[in-house]
């Protein structure tokens, strides 16, 4: 005897209805994971060179406390003088006298640093009111006797307190405000010395 | 209860082995519809070289133009066959190019690290290294104090009428970095008179230029 055909709206067996799934929902995690795929991709392609130059620039000013002592690179720095330089002399001894229209400018630094090659390698500028720096040892005191600036004391060893004097030139009209003290290591902050008031 | 819309034959092996290559098919088509598009994004966008050229800003003699790190005038130009620099009298098969320039620092102090003369066909001549150059890679440039001084080139001949000089902060690497270029405007009669010189000239030491300070 043949079995008789199931009635189209018989009750089916026991087994779960099998359910068409969409696109969306099929490819839900692989869209997902297209989201940080994106944001790496985006990190792996961001603009090293701008990220670099910037944290190579001096842009966090390390300030002095109430004495006048800036703490950077492991040293103690204050600056004790900041004023025109009006008696340079050139190595023969006569008066040296400065191009028309510029100013010299002397700065005097109290150091404190234990570890001097910590130091050793620092970059030293003048800032004016307007915010623009000059470096020192400039050409237009070529000729002047003026010692070569750097952090480090002469002496050999260091003794634990030593001063640093550096020369700068800038316009007649401006004005000198402070020193920058600038490591390489340190970037991008900076030791920012004002005259003690 | 379940409305049954319509019924459909289970499909056969043959109808699932066509599905299945179908499916296929549609996956490679957007592979490669994925990949075409990249191409015509990448060669609708600039390469590397384009997109990280110098920013050329461009003058004229005795204008003042912006290189960035330090403005620049380019004032004269001279040459001649021989040239004296530090007492050291040099000559050339070619012909020296002597460009007086007045520079001055913008904000913090910098130099010309880079001076190029470029002739018409985009050929580079640095300026010399036979001489020790008084302005160009060396002398430090500080804000507001304007400089000036010849940066001194040898070039051929034949190129001595067709030449822009290039000058940037940058020594080697000028990619994204501001170039000042300016046109010499060099005649032919020019030249002429500078190979019939039979005085070798002095190159002239770079100089502050009193009374022109800028801050």
């Amino acid at each position: 005897m043949n079995p008789q055909p199931t009635p189209p709206d018989a009750p089916g067996p026991a087994t779960r209805p099998r359910v068409r799934r969409g696109w969306l929902e099929r490819n839900l995690w692989g869209l997902l994971a297209l989201v940080p795929l994106c944001a790496a991709a985006g990190w792996m392609h961001r603009d090293v060179i701008t990220e670099s130059y910037w944290e190579g620039r001096p842009r966090e000013a390390v300030v002095s406390d109430a004495d006048g002592w800036v703490s950077y690179a492991g040293a103690r720095i204050r600056l004790t003088g900041l004023e025109p330089a009006t008696d340079l002399v050139t190595f023969g001894g006569d008066p040296y006298r400065v191009p028309d229209g510029l100013v010299a400018w002397r700065a005097t630094l109290v150091f404190q640093a234990a570890d001097q090659e910590a130091v050793a390698g620092c970059t030293l500028r003048l800032e004016d009111a307007a915010g623009n720096t000059y470096g020192p040892n400039p050409e237009e005191l070529n000729g002047a006797k003026v010692p070569v600036a750097s952090c480090t004391s002469a002496d050999e060893p260091a003794p634990p307190s030593y001063d640093v004097v550096a020369y700068f030139v800038t316009p007649a009209s401006a004005r000198a405000t402070a020193v920058r003290i600038m490591i390489a290591e340190e970037l991008p902050r900076y030791a920012r010395l004002t005259a003690s008031p | 209860m379940t409305e049954v819309r319509h019924h459909r034959a289970p499909r056969g092996p043959v109808g699932r082995a066509l599905a299945g290559l179908g499916s296929r098919l549609g996956v490679g088509a957007l592979l490669i519809a994925a990949v075409a598009v990249g191409g015509l994004v990448k060669s609708a966008t600039p390469d590397a070289d384009t997109r990280e050229r110098p920013f050329v800003r461009t003058g004229r003699l005795g204008e003042t133009v912006d290189a960035r790190t330090f403005e620049v005038r380019v004032l004269d130009v001279r040459g001649a066959k021989e040239i004296v620099r530090l007492g050291r009298t040099r000559s050339t098969g070619g012909v020296w190019v002597l460009v007086r320039v007045q520079a001055v620092a913008r904000n913090e102090p910098t130099s010309i690290g880079y001076a190029a003369l470029r002739d018409g066909r985009g050929r580079l001549f640095h300026a010399t290294e036979r001489i020790r150059q008084p302005l160009a890679r060396g002398r430090t440039l500080q804000p507001g104090i304007p400089v000036e001084g010849e940066i001194v080139f040898e070039v051929p001949v034949e190129v001595a009428t067709d030449l822009s000089i290039r000058l940037a902060w940058v020594p080697i690497d000028q990619r994204m970095e501001a170039v000042a270029e300016v046109p010499l405007d060099i005649d032919a009669g020019m030249v002429a008179s500078w190979q019939a010189r039979t005085e070798p000239v002095t190159v002239a030491d770079a100089t502050v230029v009193t009374g022109q300070v800028t801050r």
